[in-house]
């Protein structure tokens, strides 16, 4: 589903990935956790199509999108939902629900699903003509999953869903990425939150310094396992 | 009270005319973030190519056509060869500086082909009725031009806030690099709204051209001044804003030239724009600097 091989990517002259090997399985929920400035955001945008590696490829799907455009990858399959939300905050919250399904010519169908995402979400829904900024942190990562799935993606990319949320809402908001995952999109997560990382994910990915530090099922591992990858930053382990 | 009646009618007037040239200059800084300081140099520059057709027999209304895809194309090409690199390279000032250089280079084209004198256009390019009410007789273009201005900006604001590509631009103007996570052409939505914001001006000049049949190279400035004046007395990002400004702007300067004296008019409009800056310096509607209808 997702292949990517021998990703370099930095800003100017400073690597922040390099020679990165990944892949994901359909229908999988993978997770890459790492410390700050592991690289995990920037190999997100680098999915995403927001930023331009300096070398390797990556593949979707077999095809290859190593230096496509965001809007070519959105048409893709591919939604990024990024770090801290970023919801658009003078749209109201049912506009920027459709303004996730830009692409999508099927416009009656979107506001259909858009009206019952909110329905089943009544936290935002009552509030669906009010400006998107008013909603708290974590109703606004609702909108925020809300907004990518709009645009039917198969591959859903999410940047540090929990960061900053009080722990009864990081809960919910994996509750919402569990329930995702039964529809059979494929998920790429990252985390530095272990814990709430490891109950839903497939696979695992430990990333420190820009590189793969360790790989593994998800259930063979416990986060403090990862948090001492985190730190060993051992390029040789495989938990 | 005739003549109070005739002047709130012209200040209207030419307050839709200012609304035109404000709505289009608050779009583009909202997309790019950058003061357009070309955007009445080259409204002014489509204008002088109208004058060309015009005095050479091509019908008003199709030199205001082809003005208003000349100012278009303009914009497009500043946007994407001047703004657009600099900003990118985060470097707005330089763009801000870019933007003085292109309005001048624009005022010298304009001046080495026309000169610095007044072009008056012929006369009975557009219709210029009148309508007797008691003694005197009132001319109909403000009228006229204040319908069709009004008529511009509702159409562009029902754009804005109810169809798909509206929400795109605003999805641009307040998160550009998340709209394209959405699947917006950004670079596209961008340029649109400078295309738009040129023939909105276009027309805006068409109007005033309409009523005053003349056209001057120095005209440039005073466009990109007022509209200036008028974004931030109306509050940045604001549509209603911006015109409740213009039509404030256009019947205070008609006021005051009636009343007072012409020489004062643009004292009390800067006192004004202080006055606001002091009191309420996000503007009669503005609250911070993204794109609302």
């Amino acid at each position: 589903m997702i292949e990517v091989s021998g990703l370099k990517v930095g800003y100017g002259s400073t690597v922040v990935i390099r020679d990165l090997d990944f892949s994901a399985k359909e229908g999988s929920v993978s997770a890459v956790l790492g410390p700050n400035g592991a690289g995990k955001t920037t190999l997100l945008k680098t999915v995403a199509g927001q930023l331009k590696p300096m070398a390797g490829r990556i593949e979707i799907l077999g095809e290859n999108v190593t230096r496509a455009s965001s809007p070519s990858m959105v048409r893709a399959g591919v939604s990024l939902v990024p770090e801290g939300r970023r919801v658009f905050p003078d749209l109201t919250v049912l506009e920027n629900l459709l303004v996730g399904g830009h692409r999508r010519r099927d416009r009656a169908a979107l506001r259909s699903e858009a009206e019952r995402f909110l329905d089943r979400w009544e936290v935002i829904g009552r509030r669906r003509d009010g400006a998107a900024g008013n909603l708290s942190g974590g109703e606004q990562q609702v909108l925020a999953l809300g907004r990518a799935l709009m645009g039917a993606p198969r591959i859903l990319l999410l940047d540090e869903p929990s960061l900053g949320l009080a722990p009864v809402l990081i809960d919910q908001i994996y509750g919402l990425i569990a329930d995702i995952a039964e529809t059979g999109i494929t998920i790429l997560l990252v985390e530095q939150n272990p814990a709430q990382a490891l109950k839903i994910a497939d696979d695992v990915s430990v990333l420190v310094g820009g590189q793969i530090a360790g790989k593994s099922r998800a259930k063979d591992i416990t986060p403090d396992d990862v948090v001492s990858l985190f730190f060993q930053g051992d390029l040789s382990a495989e938990a | 009270m005739d003549l109070f009646f005739q002047q709130l009618l012209n200040g209207l007037a030419v307050g839709s005319i200012y609304a035109l040239w404000a709505v289009g200059y608050g779009i583009v800084y909202q997309v790019l973030g950058l003061m357009h300081f070309a955007h009445g140099d080259t409204i002014v520059f489509s204008g002088l190519v109208a004058y060309a057709l015009v005095t050479n027999g091509v019908p008003f209304v199709m030199a205001v056509a082809v003005a208003c895809l000349v100012g278009a194309g303009v914009a497009i090409l500043i946007e994407r060869f001047a703004y657009s690199p600099l900003v990118a390279r985060k470097q707005v000032f330089l763009a801000f500086v870019a933007a003085l250089a292109i309005a001048y280079i624009f005022r010298n084209i304009g001046t080495a082909v026309w000169g610095v004198e007044t072009q008056v256009f012929p006369a009975g390019i557009l219709p210029d009725p009148t309508v007797q009410v008691g003694e005197i007789s009132l001319r109909l273009f403000p009228l006229i031009s204040l319908a069709i201005a009004i008529g511009i900006v509702a159409v562009f604001q029902l754009y804005l806030n109810r169809s798909a590509g509206g929400r795109a631009v605003r999805a641009v103007a307040q998160d550009r690099e998340v709209a394209g996570l959405m699947g917006i052409r950004t670079g596209m939505v961008v340029a649109m709204m400078y295309a738009l914001s040129a023939m909105i001006g276009v027309i805006g000049l068409a109007l005033y051209v309409g009523n005053t049949r003349t056209l001057t190279v120095g005209l440039g400035f005073i466009i990109t001044l007022k509209a200036f004046v008028i974004v931030v007395i109306g509050g940045m990002g604001s549509i209603r804003g911006t015109v409740a400004a213009a039509m404030a702007v256009g019947v205070l300067e008609a006021m005051v030239a009636t009343y007072i004296s012409a020489r004062v008019v643009d004292l009390v409009v800067f006192m004004l724009l202080i006055g606001m800056l002091l009191i309420r310096p996000q503007g009669l509607a503005g609250r911070a600097v993204t794109l609302r209808a």
